[in-house]
């Protein structure tokens, strides 16, 4: 099906080329890259995602990921392979005319840090990368519980309240990996956050947060609009 | 011996039907295979001739072989269509799973639509490993235990977290369609501009 008249008014998006100098990711075959150091750096221990162990499971990605007209480059997953970057304050230089700036990122728990770029403060909160993105009530019983059991003998000891957060999934996988094992239903998410560059501006400072980890940036205004009001409203608890 | 003689009794057919390999007692939950002692009796009941004969066969094999005039008398069962040793009774169990659910449903269509109209108008991305992404969490979550209320307390955190990644993603493709549509519209009026869409198409 044809529509006369559609055409194109997304406008591509570049990838930047990021200097990567922390590595959070590992395949299988050897979880503790990005933990061991058997590969002495000079910038020192700049490995995993929480500075415990923690790396994204490299056999999930791939080359790219695609977020609506967005792509991101992911860098090498190779043992020893540096592949984000820690913010530690630096600036990033953007292409000439940068209007819009994606970033695909995570940090080791939900985190509010404040980018800078030009005069202007860009304040975002970037999303714990493992953990769960939300849950309903959920009843924690009196002493021990086998995992696979209901806990009809146990006393209630509290009710966790529910909750969501909401930052935007851009990748997720179901476990991630800790230097020994699968950490199973650990869930691991990378988030993708849009920033607007004031005119003029040619680069951007990053946040002084070292766990904050920019894992890709993008430029190029993707055509999307606004953000939309979050269905998720009625969730939302006091 | 006792269900065929009442099955004759209802029916007038002295015919029954067993599933091999399946049921938690046959480990169906850790891949459904058939146990060797559950075979040996199979072949056992095929090689003698007891007062039951034994097929072996595929699931539709029984009832393909009833003819039109045995199938006029069968009887007919005017009611609920229950398995009354499972999931009986919880419509309201783990309501919120139901709830993301049927939440994630709407989305997904209304994402759908969306999605295919920006592409159709805008030339937009079409989303499909986001969307199938998503499809596949929320198909996911309506595992037989999981949609019905019965698994362990502990699946739930799981099903949840699946169902709100699920409505992430749905949402953000939604977003992201209506964002790019909306481009396509001449704003340039006195006043504010409201946009509003429409996803019921009423």
């Amino acid at each position: 099906m044809k529509f006369t008249g559609a055409k194109s008014l997304i406008a591509s998006t570049q990838p930047l080329t990021l200097k990567y100098d922390t590595d959070i990711f590992s395949y299988n075959s050897y979880r503790e890259d990005g933990y061991d150091d058997r590969n002495p750096r000079n910038e020192g221990h700049c490995g995993t995602m929480d500075g415990k162990g923690g790396t994204y499971p490299a056999e999930m990605i791939g080359d790219t990921v695609r977020m609506g007209n967005v792509t991101f480059a992911i860098g090498s997953r190779k043992v020893s392979d540096y592949n984000a970057v820690a913010c530690l304050g630096q600036n990033v230089d953007l292409p000439k005319g940068t209007k819009v700036l994606h970033l695909l990122a995570a940090a080791d728990e939900d985190m509010d840090v404040v980018f800078k770029s030009g005069n202007k403060e860009l304040p975002l909160s970037i999303g714990g990368w493992t953990g769960y993105m939300g849950s309903w009530d959920n009843r924690e019983f009196e002493g021990f519980v086998a995992e696979l059991s209901y806990s009809l003998r146990n006393k209630l000891k509290t009710i966790h309240p529910a909750y969501i957060r909401n930052q935007r999934i851009a990748w997720s996988t179901s476990h991630h990996h800790l230097p020994t094992e699968d950490a199973l239903y650990q869930y691991s998410y990378l988030f993708a956050y849009r920033l607007e560059i004031p005119e003029g501006a040619t680069r951007i400072t990053l946040p002084n947060s070292r766990f904050v980890r920019i894992v890709a940036m993008t430029v190029g205004d993707e055509g999307n609009a606004k953000a939309l009001k979050s269905p998720f409203e009625d969730l939302k608890r006091d | 011996m006792e269900r065929l003689k009442a099955n004759e009794q209802k029916s007038g057919l002295p015919i029954d039907y067993y599933y091999l390999g399946g049921g938690d007692k046959n480990n169906a939950d850790r891949g459904g295979q058939i146990q060797k002692v559950n075979l040996e009796t199979l072949e056992k009941s095929l090689a003698t001739s007891g007062p039951i004969k034994v097929i072996s066969g595929q699931a539709d094999l029984m009832f393909r072989a009833i003819t039109d005039k045995q199938a006029a008398k069968l009887p007919t069962w005017n009611s609920e269509l229950q398995l009354i040793e499972h999931s009986t009774g919880v419509l309201s169990s783990q309501a919120y799973t139901k709830k993301l659910n049927r939440d994630a449903e709407l989305l997904a269509d209304a994402s759908e639509r969306a999605a295919v109209s920006a592409l159709l108008l805008t030339g937009a991305t079409y989303p499909q490993q986001t969307l199938n992404n998503a499809w596949g969490l929320m198909l996911r979550n309506q595992f037989h235990d999981n949609l019905p209320g019965t698994s362990i307390p502990k699946v739930y955190e799981h099903s949840w977290n699946d169902g709100i990644i699920a409505l992430n993603q749905f949402a953000g493709v939604y977003k992201d369609a209506i964002g790019a549509l909306v481009q396509t519209l001449n704003t340039d009026v006195t006043g504010v501009p409201i946009v509003v869409y429409n996803l019921l198409s009423i």
